[in-house]
């Protein structure tokens, strides 16, 4: 891929599943290894950042208040909480992005982050086991998302 | 006349009052599903209420705990320089018990005019233009009008029993001779279908492949269309909304069987009634809840016109979708802006 980050959105956007590993460090695009074990083919399509967990935050608010679908429903595994559809205001609702569309670009955001360098535990979260957002409270990272344990590489 | 002891829930301060008569508070028209939980903390009944409806988001703000003289707890309203007692056979709290839901007005249908809003903005992957919504309907695929309608109908049985005024202003869209018309189409659609595919010969009786099931032509008649016939008489001999829904779910099991693809055309009847269904139930959103209005109205006057335009059974749904195009431009509503908004 030319742009592993847009067309990967892209592909979401036109019902493609998808399936994100922070510790494999893949990603999966219907069922097919886009990147796998932190190894890919083009450009990941997103500069290194100095500031990604500012941007990580923004992505995060936006899922939040996303518009849920059934297909976003009915989705397994997810790394972050959403707000639930009664929690939602009628500008979410209304004028949302799509749940799946907010969801993969905020965990290819965070996965291509960690494969470029730009998320470093020590530098954000030291001796902590799980990293708090202070702006957004229910945005959680866990250490072994950035720094896998050594028996899961 | 009885006094009671009423304590303010932000200063705490304690006021003797007299009690006029018990005032009727006007019933909800639609409920979403949210808990009631009760506080688990040292609460009297009437501030155990109060809270399950803060909790709800429900505006309390002029609900007081109060106590009699026989030293009971009730729930008192102030409301326009007048103090009432909201008694317990009041409909917010009936509802609260019956169903365990909290009546909400604002979140009433609330999905409909939001599916409206994102098919009118749907855009072509590939040229990123607007498709409109008909195409965005198409778009969803031949079997979505089955599992929709379906899910209609069932609502609408239930509906019947508890809510007739919302079962009305929804059936006068999703309907038996809809359901009717959507049927004789598919079995139209399925002639067709027959029509073009190849005949293949089995020790020179000719067959057609249908959806992977081989049928000798012959059998046509008796195996495929007769059946679906049937099945038609008995949505036609349906007398209430319970039965409708069921002959529906059979039809759409006998759809399923017979064939059923992505890009079979979508029922004139269905794609009508979509319409007017979504630009209704968009339209009265707006108007109560989102201070819009038609040109030289007010909100009680645009619900009034609104109501006299869907009175008339032969104003059909496509008609009533353009009148809502027209509102929304005269409303100054530009959904993609909107979106570019949400966005940031």
């Amino acid at each position: 891929m030319q742009n592993i980050y847009y067309e990967v959105i892209e592909k979401v956007q036109n019902g493609a599943k998808f399936q994100v590993d922070f510790q494999q460090r893949s990603l999966k695009i219907d069922g097919k290894y886009i990147i796998k074990n932190g190894e890919y083919e083009g450009e990941l399509g997103i500069e290194v950042s100095d500031t990604p967990l500012l941007t990580i935050a923004q992505l995060f608010l936006r899922y939040q208040h996303s518009l849920p679908s059934e297909r976003s429903d009915n989705k397994r595994y997810r790394y972050f909480n959403p707000l639930p559809e009664h929690e939602l205001s009628d500008n979410d609702i209304l004028y949302g992005e799509p749940r799946e569309t907010a969801q993969i670009k905020l965990e290819l955001y965070v996965l291509i982050m960690i494969l470029n360098g730009s998320l470093k535990w020590d530098e954000f979260a030291k001796d902590k086991w799980f990293w708090q957002c202070p702006s957004a409270k229910e945005l959680i990272i866990l250490k072994e998302w950035v720094e896998p344990k050594k028996e899961n590489k | 006349m009885a006094k009671f002891n009423v304590q303010c829930p932000k200063c705490g301060a304690n006021i003797k009052i007299n009690a006029p008569e018990v005032v009727a508070v006007v019933a909800p028209i639609s409920a979403i599903p949210v808990v009631a939980a009760f506080p688990a903390k040292k609460l009297n009944a009437a501030e155990a209420k109060i809270e399950a409806l803060r909790s709800a988001d429900v505006n309390v703000e002029n609900l007081f705990s109060i106590r009699s003289t026989n030293g009971a707890y009730e729930v008192g309203r102030f409301s326009e320089g007048q103090f009432s007692v909201v008694s317990d056979n009041d409909p917010i709290f009936a509802a609260i018990k019956a169903s365990r839901t909290i009546p909400d007005r604002r979140l009433f249908r609330r999905w409909i005019m939001a599916q409206v809003f994102h098919m009118l903005s749907e855009k072509d992957c590939k040229t990123g233009n607007p498709i409109g919504f008909t195409a965005a309907l198409r778009r969803k695929g031949y079997k979505y009008q089955w599992k929709m309608v379906v899910e209609e109908l069932r609502v609408q049985a239930k509906l019947f029993n508890d809510d007739p005024e919302n079962y009305a202003e929804r059936n006068r869209w999703f309907n038996r001779s809809v359901v009717i018309q959507m049927a004789n189409d598919y079995i139209k659609l399925v002639k067709n279908i027959v029509g073009t595919i190849r005949i293949r010969h089995c020790k020179g009786v000719p067959y057609v492949r249908l959806d992977g099931t081989d049928i000798f032509v012959d059998d046509l008649q008796t195996r495929v269309y007769a059946s679906l016939e049937k099945l038609v008489k008995s949505i036609k001999n349906t007398r209430n909304p319970g039965a409708l829904h069921k002959a529906t779910v059979n039809f759409y099991q006998a759809v399923k069987n017979t064939c059923l693809f992505f890009d079979m055309e979508q029922s004139k009847a269905f794609k009508d009634a979509y319409k007017g269904a979504g630009a209704f139930f968009t339209l009265k959103n707006l108007i109560l809840f989102h201070d819009c209005v038609f040109p030289k109205m007010d909100q009680e006057a645009s619900i009034a016109y609104l109501n006299y335009l869907v009175n008339d059974k032969d104003f059909e749904g496509y008609k009533l979708f353009g009148v809502l195009k027209d509102f929304l431009i005269t409303n100054h509503i530009d959904i993609e802006a909107k979106q570019r908004e949400w966005q940031k």
